[in-house]
């Protein structure tokens, strides 16, 4: 099979010929470590994946016009970020670091703002390349970042904005209103550009929960997002949903949307293996290498067991995709030895991942 | 008579619990200086009515029923009330269960989870000295040697910040600063309750509630 087709097998729930693979974020130093090269454009980001043999192609939309003040940047959001040279996950900022906070705090300023072009010349020009380049093979993916909450509430400020839901919910449903606007445009420009798989990228949980209570997330969030899914969804695209955190609160709502696959089933929030249990027959499970632990500070056998024991207990049945549980960014004490995890991560999954999975022995339970 | 007035101070008690569990500002608001002008101690109101509001906010965060955006909207209503009942308090004083510093270490400048707890640790009946984000080591030494509070609370939301952390911890020790704090609590997404023992914290909160009741529990027991 092609890592297209076993993407596709794997999203249907079934079992493909192999466990696919998939990362969606990964810092620059940590693209570079493994190319060997500075990264200077997406045939740097496509060959990274193609080094490691990742299935899922995830190239980012471009972000355009950012005005750099000092040591700083505001984005055509409206969100103001630190500047870390040479730093970043790859793609929209290449060398952003820390958002320091949102442009957009009051009614007045956000009435001020105009969302950007999301079919701007240029946006999804890395897409195309790409899938140009090896989308007969690759499952190459459209990424809609930040999607509708998430950068909403960078826009006003998740404290300000989680009280406007409260205190101001016409405010707090035109800032999410624009950002599901400008997302579906996106969206829809991908699937127009050959597009098949779409990845969603939208932190609206902590490991508690929501981070709005359920109430508000059934009217605020979900209508807004069984409309985006359902878009894609209704001109056959395959869509994958991530959130951090804990989403067991809101997961019947989520699958409501129509979702093929959810990642990462965040360790520090939901159990991988319960989950697959509960929820593997309505959705694929994108997930399982911890990388918040175990991969900057794991020893190699320990990564090797974690992965062998992830692979035994959740791909069998298919409707399984491995990946890192979030991304594969770049705040680690020990780069070498990160990196040195990461490689024996993905080493390993090539090793054992065929189907049928045999007993990997790893010994955990 | 005595029944009588102390029946009118349990309403007005009560009803300000009720306005803080149901994010009532304009309610809390106008009960408080109700309250005041019928002569009820403002401590009173803060530790007795408003605080209680908040024991029932967290009970309902702990069990699922509500989430970050009702411990945000909690917080603020309470900041309303207080804002009313502070000034009337005599010297600025009322029965504090104890001092706390909280940060998040030097290369985190996470800060929803702190201030969240922050804001806990203060209606729970804490005197709260927030020191911000991206908090150098030397700063909580600082505030050890020159305040010597009854809590040290650090926060970390990055893997990255957890070696600070231990960083922080053995700095007190080597400097010999250990005494000048009877407890330090640590907490965030990465921190797990090993990692606390490991690098020697009393404490730790996998929740901001369950971390502020934790401080209430074990300051009793000091």
């Amino acid at each position: 099979m092609t890592s297209k087709e076993r993407a596709y097998v794997a999203l249907d729930h079934k079992e493909p010929d192999k466990v696919p693979l998939f990362e969606a974020w990964m810092d620059t130093l940590v693209v570079e470590r493994i190319i060997n090269r500075p990264v200077k454009g997406v045939h740097d980001l496509i060959d990274f994946y193609r080094t490691l043999g990742i299935d899922f192609v995830v190239i980012p939309p471009a972000g355009l016009n950012a005005k750099r003040v000092g040591d700083t940047f505001i984005d055509e959001f409206g969100l103001k970020w630190q500047v870390r040279e040479g730093q970043g996950i790859v793609g929209q900022f290449t060398g952003f670091g820390f958002y320091i906070e949102g442009m957009l705090k009051t009614p007045e300023k956000f009435d001020e703002f105009e969302f950007p072009n999301p079919l701007a010349p240029g946006r999804i020009d890395d897409f195309k390349t790409a899938l140009k380049a090896i989308g007969n093979d690759y499952a190459v993916t459209g990424a809609v970042e930040l999607a509708i909450f998430e950068r909403a509430a960078l826009q006003v400020g998740l404290r300000d904005f989680l009280r406007c839901m409260y205190k101001a919910p016409s405010f707090a449903n035109g800032v999410l209103k624009g950002n599901y606007e400008y997302s579906l445009e996106l969206g829809k420009s991908l699937l127009d550009a050959g597009a098949e798989f779409i990845l969603i990228g939208d932190d609206i949980a902590d490991n508690h929960g929501p981070m709005m209570s359920v109430k508000l997330f059934k009217e605020f969030i979900h209508p807004y997002y069984k409309n985006l899914v359902g878009s894609l969804k209704k001109r056959g695209a395959k869509v994958i949903f991530h959130s951090d955190g804990n989403l067991l609160p809101i997961i019947d709502d989520i699958l409501d949307w129509g979702i093929d696959g959810l990642h990462p089933i965040d360790p520090g929030a939901m159990d991988i293996f319960q989950f697959k249990r509960d929820y593997g027959s309505k959705v694929t499970v994108v997930g399982g290498v911890d990388m918040a632990k175990l991969l900057p500070f794991g020893s190699e056998e320990d990564v090797e067991r974690a992965v062998k024991d992830v692979i035994s207990r959740v791909s069998p049945g298919g409707g399984h995709i491995l990946a890192s549980s979030n991304s594969l960014h770049s705040y680690v004490p020990d780069m070498d030895k990160y990196v040195k995890n990461i490689l024996t991560y993905v080493n390993t999954a090539h090793k054992f991942r065929n189907y049928p999975i045999r007993d990997l022995g790893s010994g955990l339970q | 008579m005595d029944c009588v007035v102390e029946m009118a101070e349990q309403n007005y008690l009560e009803k300000l619990k009720q306005c803080v569990a149901s994010f009532d500002e304009e309610g809390v608001v106008k009960v408080c200086k109700e309250a005041l002008a019928a002569g009820i101690a403002p401590s009173r109101l803060i530790v007795d009515g408003m605080a209680k509001g908040m024991d029932v906010v967290g009970a309902k965060y702990e069990a699922g029923e509500y989430f970050l955006s009702e411990l945000i909207m909690a917080g603020e209503t309470m900041t309303a009330g207080m804002k009313i009942v502070e000034p009337m308090l005599k010297n600025g004083a009322y029965e504090r269960i104890g001092t706390v510093i909280i940060g998040t270490v030097s290369g985190d400048v996470h800060d929803i989870g702190k201030n969240i707890v922050a804001m806990l640790l203060t209606a729970t009946g804490f005197d709260v000295n927030d020191l911000g984000v991206d908090v150098p080591a030397n700063r909580f030494l600082e505030e050890l040697r020159t305040h010597r509070p009854d809590i040290m609370a650090m926060s970390a939301l990055l893997t990255l910040a957890m070696p600070e952390m231990e960083n922080v911890m053995r700095k007190v020790e080597e400097v010999g600063l250990r005494h000048n704090v009877k407890l330090i609590v640590v907490g965030g997404t990465p921190i797990t309750e090993d990692f606390a023992k490991k690098i020697g914290a009393d404490a730790y909160g996998p929740t901001a509630v369950a971390g502020v009741k934790m401080c209430r529990e074990l300051m009793a027991k000091k």
